[in-house]
C-alpha cells in the first residue's frame, strides 16, 4: 500500500517531466514549423534551422532529470519503494513545480524565440549566431528552475 | 504540404522576402546600359523563373512582372493560416477584373490580356457571373451592386459611375467580414485609412471637376472613420479649411495636413503618394509581428508595390527620363 507521501513525491516526479516535456513540444513544435517554412524555399538553410530547433527541446530533458532522481530517491529503480510521510511527500511534489512551471513556461517562450531567430537566419543567414544566443538567453531560466528543484530534491531526507 | 500556421507562414515569407526588390536594386536595374541589360538584372532577381525564353526574349516586361505577381498572390494564397482577411487584400483585383469583363461584354469583345488570376474570386467564376449577368455566387455586397448595375445598364453606361459602384462594393464588402470576423487588427486599420484617404481625394476631385454633392456621395467608400457628412461638406467650405474639415478620428490628422499640403501646392498627386506611405507605415507597422498576418500582407503588398515601380522604372528608362518611385515595403 503506497501512503499518501508516496504519492505526493510520484506527482512530483510527474508534473516536472510532464510539464516541462509539454514545454519542449511546443517550444520545438513552434520552431519546427518556423523551420519547414524556411527550408522549404532554401533547403542549404536545414542546418542552420535545426539547431536553433533543437534549443527547446532542453527543458524536457531537465524535467525528465528532475523526475529521474525523485524516483531514484523512492526507491523505485531498485523496486523497494519507500513509504514516505505526507510532509516528505509534499516537499518532494513542490521540489518539482520549479521544474515544471518553469520548463513548461521557458520551453513554449524559446520555441517563439527560436522561431523568430530561423526568420533572422532566413533573411541574414549570417546571423544566425546572434539568433541563437537570444533563444539561448531563455535557457537560462530553465537552468534556473532545474537548479532549484536540485537542490530542493536533494534536501529532502528520506 | 503547407501547413495552416502563422510559424511556418511566415518562415516561408520571410525567406520569400529576401528576394524582394529595394530602392537600390530598383536604382541598378534604371542605371543599366539598356532596356535589355535591365531586365536581365531584373531576371537575376529571381522574375521571369517559369517563363520561356521565347516569352522573355519578347520584352515584354508587363508579362514579366504579372507573371512574378501572380507567383507571389498564389504562394501568398497558399500559406496564409487566414485566408477570409487575406481575401480582402486581393478585392482590387477582382474589381478590376468585374469592371473589365463588363466593358467588354458591353463593347462585345473578349478581354483575356487584361484580366488577372489571383484575386479572392475564381476568374472562371466571374467570366460566368457576368457572361450570364447572375451574380448569385458572389458575396451580398457584390451581388446586390452588380444587380443594381445591371438594371440601370438598361438606361445607359456611365463608366465612372460603373466603376465607382464596384469599388463601393469592395469597401462594403471588406466592412462586412471586418464586422462578423470583429476584427480590430491591422487590417481594419488599413482599409480604414483607404477609405479616408480615397474620400478625402474624391472631395478634392470633386471640387476640381465641378461635380455635384450627388455624384460625389456615388464616390465615397464605406469603412472610414470619418462621417459620410464631412466629406459632403466639404464641397461648400473654402478651400483653404478643407484640411482642417477632415482632421478627424484617427486618420484625421494625417489627411488633414495632406490636403493642406496638396492646397499649398496644387499638386494633386500629393495625396496619392502620402496615402500610399501611410498604407505602407501601417503594413511597416506590424511587419515584426511574427505570429501574426502582419508579414504575410506585408509581402504581399510590398510586391504589388514593387511591381508598380518596376513599370514606373521601365517606362521612365524607354521614355528616357527619370522616376518617381513608388512608395517601396523592402
Amino acid at each position: 500500500m503506497i501512503t499518501l507521501g508516496t504519492a505526493l513525491a510520484f506527482a512530483g516526479a510527474a508534473v516536472a517531466a510532464g510539464f516541462a516535456g509539454v514545454g519542449s513540444a511546443v517550444g520545438v513544435g513552434i520552431a519546427g514549423q518556423a523551420g519547414a517554412g524556411v527550408v522549404s524555399e532554401d533547403p542549404d538553410k536545414f542546418g542552420n534551422v535545426l539547431v536553433l530547433q533543437a534549443l527547446p527541446g532542453t527543458q524536457g530533458i531537465y524535467g525528465l532529470l528532475i523526475a529521474f532522481i525523485i524516483v531514484l530517491n523512492l526507491g523505485v529503480i531498485d523496486g523497494n519503494v519507500k513509504d514516505l510521510t505526507t510532509f516528505q511527500g509534499m516537499a518532494l511534489f513542490c521540489a518539482g513545480l520549479p521544474m515544471a512551471i518553469g520548463g513548461l513556461m521557458s520551453g513554449i517562450y524559446q520555441g517563439k524565440v527560436a522561431a523568430s531567430g530561423i526568420y533572422l537566419c532566413a533573411k541574414r543567414p549570417e546571423e544566425t549566431g546572434k539568433g541563437i544566443i537570444l533563444a539561448a538567453m531563455v535557457e537560462t531560466y530553465a537552468v534556473l528552475s532545474l537548479l532549484i528543484s536540485f537542490i530542493m530534491v536533494n534536501g529532502v531526507k528520506l | 504540404m503547407p501547413q495552416a500556421s502563422y510559424e511556418y507562414a511566415v518562415g516561408r515569407i520571410s525567406q520569400l522576402s529576401t528576394k524582394m526588390l529595394d530602392a537600390a536594386k530598383l536604382r541598378r536595374i534604371f542605371e543599366a546600359g539598356s532596356v535589355q541589360e535591365s531586365l536581365a538584372l531584373l531576371l537575376e532577381t529571381g522574375y521571369g523563373g517559369s517563363l520561356t525564353p521565347e516569352q522573355i526574349a519578347s520584352e515584354e516586361i508587363d508579362y514579366v512582372i504579372r507573371e512574378q505577381l501572380q507567383i507571389s498572390r498564389k504562394v501568398v494564397w497558399e500559406v496564409t493560416p487566414a485566408p477570409e482577411l487575406t481575401s480582402l487584400f486581393l478585392l482590387e483585383v477582382d474589381g478590376h477584373n468585374l469592371k473589365t469583363l463588363l466593358k467588354a461584354r458591353l463593347l462585345g469583345v473578349e478581354a483575356p490580356d487584361v484580366l488577372i488570376e489571383g484575386g479572392s474570386f475564381p476568374l472562371d467564376q466571374l467570366k460566368e457571373c457576368v457572361a450570364s449577368a447572375n451574380y448569385d455566387a458572389l458575396p451580398e455586397a457584390y451581388r446586390k451592386t452588380m444587380n443594381k448595375i445591371e438594371a440601370e445598364l438598361a438606361r445607359g453606361v456611365d463608366s465612372l459611375k460603373l466603376s465607382a459602384e464596384i469599388d463601393g462594393a469592395m469597401f462594403r464588402h471588406i466592412k462586412s467580414v471586418l464586422d462578423k470576423k470583429n476584427d480590430h487588427s491591422f487590417v481594419r486599420d488599413y482599409f480604414s485609412l483607404q477609405a479616408d484617404f480615397q474620400n478625402a481625394r474624391s472631395v478634392v476631385r470633386a471640387r476640381l471637376l465641378n461635380w455635384d454633392v450627388d455624384k460625389l456621395r456615388l464616390m465615397l467608400l464605406e469603412g472610414g472613420e470619418i462621417d459620410f457628412n464631412v466629406f459632403l461638406e466639404g464641397m461648400n467650405i473654402p478651400m483653404e479649411q478643407l484640411g482642417a474639415q477632415f482632421n478627424r478620428g484617427k486618420n484625421g490628422k494625417l489627411i488633414s495636413q495632406s490636403v493642406e499640403e496638396y492646397v499649398a501646392t496644387g499638386n494633386a498627386s500629393v495625396l496619392k503618394r502620402k496615402m500610399e506611405t501611410a498604407l505602407m507605415n501601417v503594413l511597416r507597422s506590424v511587419k515584426w509581428d511574427m505570429f501574426s498576418l502582419g508579414p504575410i500582407i506585408g509581402y504581399l503588398m510590398g510586391r504589388e508595390a514593387e511591381a508598380k515601380a518596376l513599370r514606373v522604372i521601365f517606362g521612365a528608362k524607354r521614355g528616357g527620363f527619370e522616376y518617381e518611385l513608388p512608395e517601396l515595403y523592402a
